[in-house]
Parts: C-alpha cells; structure tokens; sequence
C-alpha cells in the first residue's frame, strides 16, 4: 500500500543519497557565472526556497515544523547563464531543482536532499508577438499574468487562465502541464505549445523548431510539457495566439443533481460547439459559493462563451436548446459574472489553515462513461476519513471524451501532526479510489512529491517509457529527484554518481 | 466566503494567512517584480516574520535586511481579500532590527545623519536660512495655516515652495512657515527608529503648538501621513488639522478661491502644462497622473489632485494601466531604495514605461520623492515629470513658465 510521499525527519528521496555539502569552489563558480547579487545562501534565502504553495510545506511553516533546505538559489538572467549553471552544477554532481513562482500545490520544488534551487523568474522577457503567425515567443520565468498583459496590450490573448496566473510563471505551467479556466475552448498547455528552447542537465541548449505542424517523428517538445523540473530547464516557449474575443458572455442554469448536470455537459460537448467555461458544483459548493443563485440541494451549472459574436450568441442558444432537455431552471447571466470576478480568489484556505483546519484541493479526470461513478466513490471514501469536514466537487474543464472532478476537503488539524496526518489520510482515500474507480489521479496540478506513491499505478507499463527517457537524460539522476515517479535505481547526487546504462 | 471589506485580522493573523497563501498578490509587489527572490516576495517576508516572531530563526543581519525589501507602498493589503497588511506585519521586526542594530549599514547610515542633521539632505538650520529668505514675501507670520514644506521640498526642489506659496496667495490664504523646519519623522518611523521617529514629531508639535497653528498643509505625502497616522501611534499629539497641499487646495477650489485657467489671470499660451511638445510629437495640454503610494493608498487621496487637474488647470487627463487604488509604486520611501537603490531606480523606470503608454508628454505628481525617483527616468525617456503644484501655479498664471 503506498505510504505518504516522504518523511523528512528520516527519509530522503528515494534513489538518492544522503545529502552533502555542496563541493568547495561551487559557490563562487556560480557567483562568476551570474554575479553575486544573483546566487543566494543567507538563511532567509534557503528558508523562503524550503517551499512551494503545498498545503504540507504550509503547514510545516504554520506549526513551525522542519522542511529540508535547498543548499544555494541561483538567479540565472540568460539562457546562457542558465547552461553556464547547469553544467557547473551537473559536473559537480550537485541536485538542481528548478523552480518558477513557487505556486504548485505538490511539493514538487522542495529540496529533498538539498542541492541548488535554479529560479528562473529573471527570464521574463516577451521577445516576440507574431501578429502575422499568430504566435507569441517569451522567456520562461514570466509571470503569467504579465505575458497575457503584454498579449492583451496588443490586442490577443493565450486564452490560458489558470488560477495560479498571478502566480506562476510561463515555464511552471507548462512543466507542471497546466489547464486554465477556459480550458474547455483555448485547450490546455499542451494544446498551446508550438516550440521551446531548454536546457538539458549535462548543460546543452536544445531548441525544437517551430512550425504550425510537423510529421517529423516524436515529439520533442511534448516531453518537456509535464515535466516537472525532471528532464531540464524550460528557458523559452511559443504559443498559439488568438485575437482578444469580440464578445464574452454567460448563462446559468440550476439543475436536479450532479450526475443531471455532468450528462448535460456531456451532451453539449457532443454538438460540437466549445463554450470556453463549462462548470458544474455539486450541491455543497453550489450552496457554499453561489447560495444566492441556487436552491439548496441543487447544482449550478455555468457556461461562458467568448469569441466572435455570432459564435457566442449561437453557442448559447444551442447550449439552451440541450438544457431544455433537463428538468431546473435558467438562471441569466448573474452566477457567471460573479464566478468571473471571484475566480481567483483563493483566500479561504488561508483563512481556515490559519484557524486550525486543513484545506486543501485535488483534481483528478475520467471519461464519460466512469466519472459518475468517479464521483460517488472518491466523495464517500473521503469523507468517511475521521477528522473530515466535508468533501465536495465541481466538475470545470470537460472534453468530448470526459470531464475532471476538483474536489475541495475540509478538515479538522489543530496541531501540526494531526494536520499532516489527516492530509495524507484524506489524499489516500482519494487517490485510492481515484485508481479503483479507473479515474486519471492528476488532471492538471501535476504529480510533485505528494502524488509519487500513486503515480506508478497510474502509469501502469508506460511507467517504465517515462523512466528510460529520464535516465537518458539525466545520467546521474540530478534534476529534481524524487518527483514525479519514483526512480530507485537513480544513482543520486554525490561527487562521484555516473550514468546508469 | 465574505468579501474584502469588513475582514480585520489581527496582525498575527494577518501574518499566518499571508504565510499560508500561495503569494497570490506577487504580481504587483514592486520588490517581488524587480528583485524575483522569493526571499523578498510578500509571503517571504510574512514566512520570515512568523519565523522570528516565534524565535524559531535567529535574528542577524540578513534576517534583517529582507525586513527592509519592502517599498511599503502598502499595493499588497489594496489587493489582499484578507487585508493582509506585510509592511504593518513586519514593522516591530524593524524596529526590533533598529533597535538592536542589526539594520543593514545603509539604513543605519540614513538613520544617523537625520538624527544629527534633523533634515534629510543637510543640517536643517543651514537649509531653513537660505530657504526663508528666498520666499520672505510671500510669508505672513502670526496666520493660523502653516505651510510645512518638508524637507526634500524644500531643499531639493524650491521651485515647488514658491509655486505652493502662490497658490495660497493666489487663494487669498496668509501662510506660516517655521523658522526652522525639521524632518517629520517619517524616514526613521518607517525604517523602524520608533524613539527617534517619536522625538521629532514632539519637537514638531511643540512648534505647531508655539505657533497657534490650526491647519498644517505639505505638499508631501509621507509628511502628512506620518503626522495624520503615524504621531496618534507614537503617542503625538498634533493639536492641528493636516491636509495635504492637494486636499487643501481641492477645497478651495470647490469654494471658489482658486480660479481655472478660463478665469481673470492671464494664462498665456492654452497650451501650458509645462509639456514641451514637438520633440516627442506627444500631445500638448494632456497629462497622466501618478499616485503616491502614501497620498493614494495610505491617505485615500485620490480624486482631489485630479479634481486640481482637470477643473482648475484645465488640462486633459489620461490615466495609467495602473491607478488609483493599484497604482504603481515609484520605488523611493526610503526602504528599498535606501538598501537595494537597483530596485527602486528599475521600479521608477518602469512606471515612466506606463506613463509613456498613456501618450501623455508629462507626468504629474503630487509628492517630492516621487519626484525625485521618477524626474530622471523620464528625462531618459522624453517625459516631464512634474509636481501638481507647479503645473498650477503655471495654468494660473501665477508663476513664469519654466523654461525648456
């Protein structure tokens, strides 16, 4: 039965050895490589970096609990800088752990076994927006939300939405392979990605070619997307455009029960129209969230269209027609402008965590024929967990093919301890029902460190692809160990790690 | 879930929820934009202040000196649906820094020389002579309203005390000034010398309270806050209502005593406003206005300078991306500029970028460190920055025109 992902105290990363110091001389070659301003290990330096936005690093900062420290940070400002670092950091046998803007909610940048934190954060330049090609090319370590600023000034948008766009930046949300919120029409990360530029762990530059689309053999690009910090350093992107939408609207509808409403989205996805926001809650949060709009018991179903007028009226209309096959009511516009203002805001959990309970989300995926089976089994196994609140759903990013399920936990966690155990209690019973039911256990935050005990069952055969290509790689098994999957043969950091055949 | 307004957390409070946040608000921290550690993004700063707060970390000079990668600019609690207030959060941290001299040498430094100088830039005595003299005229001792121009006004840019003094005259408002005037306080409240902070703002009531003053007006930002705010925290009591010159003058205007351009005085040329037009082909008469972090987000002032602006002066206005309330900070209130002067010089060139968007020849603003930060990047770019008083006084007519 698979344990929780790590103890600090005890264990370090598996297939990795115990930690060392970092070699004499490191410091100032990388000092050389990014000047001095830019190469960090002060204690506040190492603290600040000892964490992501997991809600167990979180807790671990409330109670005042222990987290493994990273060893130095770097803040290359080129790519250059950033193969200059990788190599120095490679040959030295020392972990890399990259790192954007520390909003993944996995663990998936924590220094298990110390080594260098690599922030990319100074690559934040648009180098280029391609009004003829329609596709934008950017450094990697831009904030999400500044990119589409930029895109926005010039009259276009990615259409990638992410709750995290304030947060992270550009090259996380494609490593971590992200989904935003309208999804549902622009597509996720990896229907936006046209090419990159990276750094590979030895320290070579590699760049994929852009092209609209190419029958070239596998591809290259694709393995970066997900990556998580595993296979390199992402330090430039290009993306597909697509003009400002000329109009954006929303629609609302109150539906009976949950099942009701996924098979309503169902049936719309099947027309072939794809309104850019479809989300449905179950009772709970339609209650907790939208209570004004919806009476108790029941479920909110909303719909934005953006895009050409004409698309966007007919979109809905047709939206509408399929509706008229469900008993509940429409509800307007209303629910779906308040959802639009408040979508990113995230200060609840905050908020509870600070008074003593744990909160935490996780996404997982099915397709149409499982997910209410999905749901029915992982809301019941999570809430049967002792100290759980409650356990609630909202499906929000859906293809033809199936839907996600986010699930949002409340639970009791007065003290340091109780919380973490309850946490890994609660994501044991989801992610195990998760894989009975036959559902994905990662929709769109990634594996990290916390999803690692599952993320062998979920892979199943192709496990053992991922791990040949990341040992091609990353010989001496440096970048980011521990995530993602988990690797006991990697040799680990250490002076004198080689390459496994 | 509430919403933003009605939700006060105590500052402990405030402090875990910004700990426990995913750094939602990063974006718009001036630091966090610049610097890009995570070390001085806002839930850095908050994990490192509940850290030291609960003496799990060790409080030495580095500690300290993240406290100070700080613009104050206060961008973080307009935005936070918590109220999440990092500048207030960490405030007993500098003071505890100041207090056991663990602030970085340069804050240190800047500390020291107000204490003996009581000015920011020179022996505030030496200042106040050559200063009074200039303006004597203009200048009726023994009225109820003092002038209090601060001391960056006052000595790095005297063209403003002279545009001030004639709006008040040009009011019909008879002004005081104090014979010597001494810092408020302000610098040495913020970067955590709270006794020291304490003293000179005695020493200022003291002299407000010698003089009869009823109404103290400045022109600077951080003089009006410190002493409207900050003196009630420092257990100051300034027996005076405090307005700032943009305040001030808005009310006049609403009763009538200051003209608009179309009024009796000659205002020359309708194209004033201090634009040099033709060398950049921006448009003339039009102006984009930047808000001080301490006049917009800790005053709340922020229709009364564009009120000046656009009803007395005349002028047409366009507004940044970023105003109002998430306006952006110009990098100078003596933290961050003062340990990381890199920082605050990128965050004042940046601002001159989005003012350069709007099209606007010439940014107005309406304090002397802003003045200050902002006036060379926008020599750099084609852009006039100005202050709000001067721009009046000339689309009144009651100062010459500076020359190109």
């Amino acid at each position: 039965m698979p344990q929780a992902p790590v103890d600090f105290e005890t264990q370090s990363a598996k297939g990795a050895s115990v930690r060392r110091p970092l070699p004499e001389g490191l410091v100032a070659g990388l000092t050389a490589a990014v000047g001095p301003e830019y190469v960090l290990t002060g204690a506040p330096d190492l603290r600040a970096y000892s964490r992501d936005s997991w809600t167990v690093a979180s807790l671990r900062v409330l109670h005042g609990r222990p987290l493994p420290l990273p060893d130095a940070v770097v803040l290359p400002g080129s790519t250059g800088e950033v193969a200059a670092v990788v190599k120095l950091l490679y040959d030295s046998g020392v972990p890399i752990i990259p790192f954007g803007g520390g909003s993944g909610v996995l663990g998936g940048t924590i220094a298990l076994n110390g080594g260098v934190i690599v922030d990319t954060k100074r690559l934040d330049r648009v180098l280029d927006i391609n009004e003829t090609g329609l596709y934008v090319t950017a450094q990697t370590g831009i904030l999400g939300v500044d990119l589409e600023t930029a895109l926005g000034r010039a009259g276009y948008t990615l259409g990638h939405f992410p709750q995290s766009i304030d947060v992270a930046t550009l090259g996380g949300l494609i490593a971590t392979r992200s989904a935003g919120q309208f999804s549902t029409k622009y597509g996720c990360i990896e229907d936006m990605l046209l090419a990159v530029e990276a750094v590979l762990p030895e320290g070579r530059i590699v760049r994929t070619k852009l092209t609209a689309r190419a029958a070239t053999g596998p591809d290259v690009k694709s393995l970066f997307i997900g990556s998580e910090g595993t296979l390199g350093i992402l330090t430039e992107a290009t993306l597909r455009l697509h003009p400002r939408p000329e109009k954006r609207h929303g629609q609302a509808y109150e539906i009976g029960a949950f099942e009701e409403g996924l098979e309503a989205i169902r049936r719309v996805m099947r027309t072939g129209f794809r309104p850019a926001v479809v989300r449905l809650y179950d009772p709970f949060e339609s209650a907790h969230s939208f209570g004004e709009s919806v009476a108790q018991g029941k479920c909110l179903l909303i719909f934005v269209s953006e895009g050409p007028a004409r698309l966007v009226d007919l979109e809905l209309e047709v939206v509408a027609e399929v509706m008229a096959a469900f008993p509940g009511r429409e509800l307007g516009p209303e629910p779906g402008r308040r959802w639009l203002a408040r979508r990113n805001v995230v200060s609840g959990l905050p908020e509870f965590m600070s008074q003593g309970l744990v909160v935490d989300t996780l996404e997982v995926a099915a397709t149409w024929d499982g997910v209410t089976a999905l749901y029915q089994m992982i809301t019941e196994r999570m809430r049967a967990v002792k100290g759980v609140v409650s356990a609630s759903a909202h499906s929000s990013h859906s293809y033809t093919q199936g839907t996600n399920l986010y699930l949002t936990f409340l639970a009791l966690g007065p003290d340091g301890e109780t919380a973490e155990d309850v946490y890994q209690r609660i994501w044991r019973a989801a992610m195990e029902a998760c894989l009975e039911a036959g559902g994905t256990i990662a929709h769109h935050h990634g594996i990290g460190l916390q999803r690692v005990p599952w993320a062998a069952a979920e892979h199943g055969t192709s496990l053992e692809v991922l791990r040949r290509v990341r040992r091609a790689l990353d010989p001496k098994g440096l970048f980011n160990p521990g995530k993602l999957f988990a690797d006991p043969a990697a040799p680990g950091p250490g002076p004198d790690a080689g390459g496994v055949g | 879930m509430s919403d933003k307004a009605g939700k006060h957390f105590d500052l402990a409070t405030q402090g875990r929820i910004c700990v426990l946040c995913p750094n939602m608000c990063r974006y718009l921290c001036p630091v966090a934009s610049v610097e890009k550690s995570e070390t001085t993004s806002p839930r850095g700063k908050a994990t490192l202040a509940l850290g030291l707060g609960r003496g799990e970390v060790a409080f030495s000079e580095s500690e300290a000196e993240a406290l100070y990668h700080c613009a104050t600019c206060k961008i973080c609690r307009e935005w936070c649906p918590s109220n999440v207030d990092l500048p207030e959060v960490t405030r007993e941290l500098r003071e505890r820094a100041a207090r056991e001299g663990l602030a970085p040498p340069a804050v240190r430094n800047l500390a020291e020389r107000l204490v003996r100088d009581r000015s920011l830039h020179g022996p505030a005595a030496a200042l106040a002579a050559e200063g009074l003299s200039r303006y004597r005229q203009l200048v009726s001792p023994g009225a109820k309203v003092l002038y209090f121009a601060g001391c960056s006004t006052a000595t790095l840019q005297p063209r403003v005390v002279a545009a001030t003094l004639r709006l008040f005259e040009a009011a019909g408002v008879k002004v005081a000034r104090l014979q010597t005037e001494e810092c408020c306080g302000l610098p040495l409240d913020v970067l955590g010398f709270r006794e020291e902070a304490a003293a000179f703002a005695r020493g200022l009531a003291a002299a407000v309270e010698a003089g009869g003053y009823q109404t103290v007006v400045s022109g600077c930002p951080m003089c009006t806050q410190v002493m409207k705010e900050r003196y009630p925290a420092l257990g100051v009591t300034l027996g005076a209502d405090v307005r700032h010159v943009t305040e001030y003058f808005a009310g006049l205007a609403e009763e009538g005593a200051l003209g608009g351009p179309a009024g009796k005085r000659d205002t020359g040329s309708p194209r004033a406003a201090g634009d040099a037009p033709g060398a950049t082909g921006r448009p003339a008469g039009v102006v984009t206005y930047h808000d001080p972090c301490y006049l917009g987000r800790y005053q709340g002032v922020y229709d009364p300078p564009r009120r000046l602006l656009t009803g007395v002066a005349g002028l047409a206005l366009v507004e940044m991306e970023r105003h109002g309330e998430l306006a952006a900070c110009c990098g100078g209130a003596f933290t961050t500029d003062t340990v990381r002067p890199g920082t605050a010089t990128s965050l004042a060139s940046r601002r001159i970028e989005e003012a350069g968007r709007t099209g606007a020849g010439t940014l107005v603003t309406a304090c002397p460190h802003c003045l200050e930060m902002l006036g060379p990047a926008g020599a750099d770019r084609g852009i006039a920055v100005r202050d709000i008083a001067e721009v009046l006084a000339e689309r009144l007519g009651v100062l010459p025109r500076r020359s190109a």
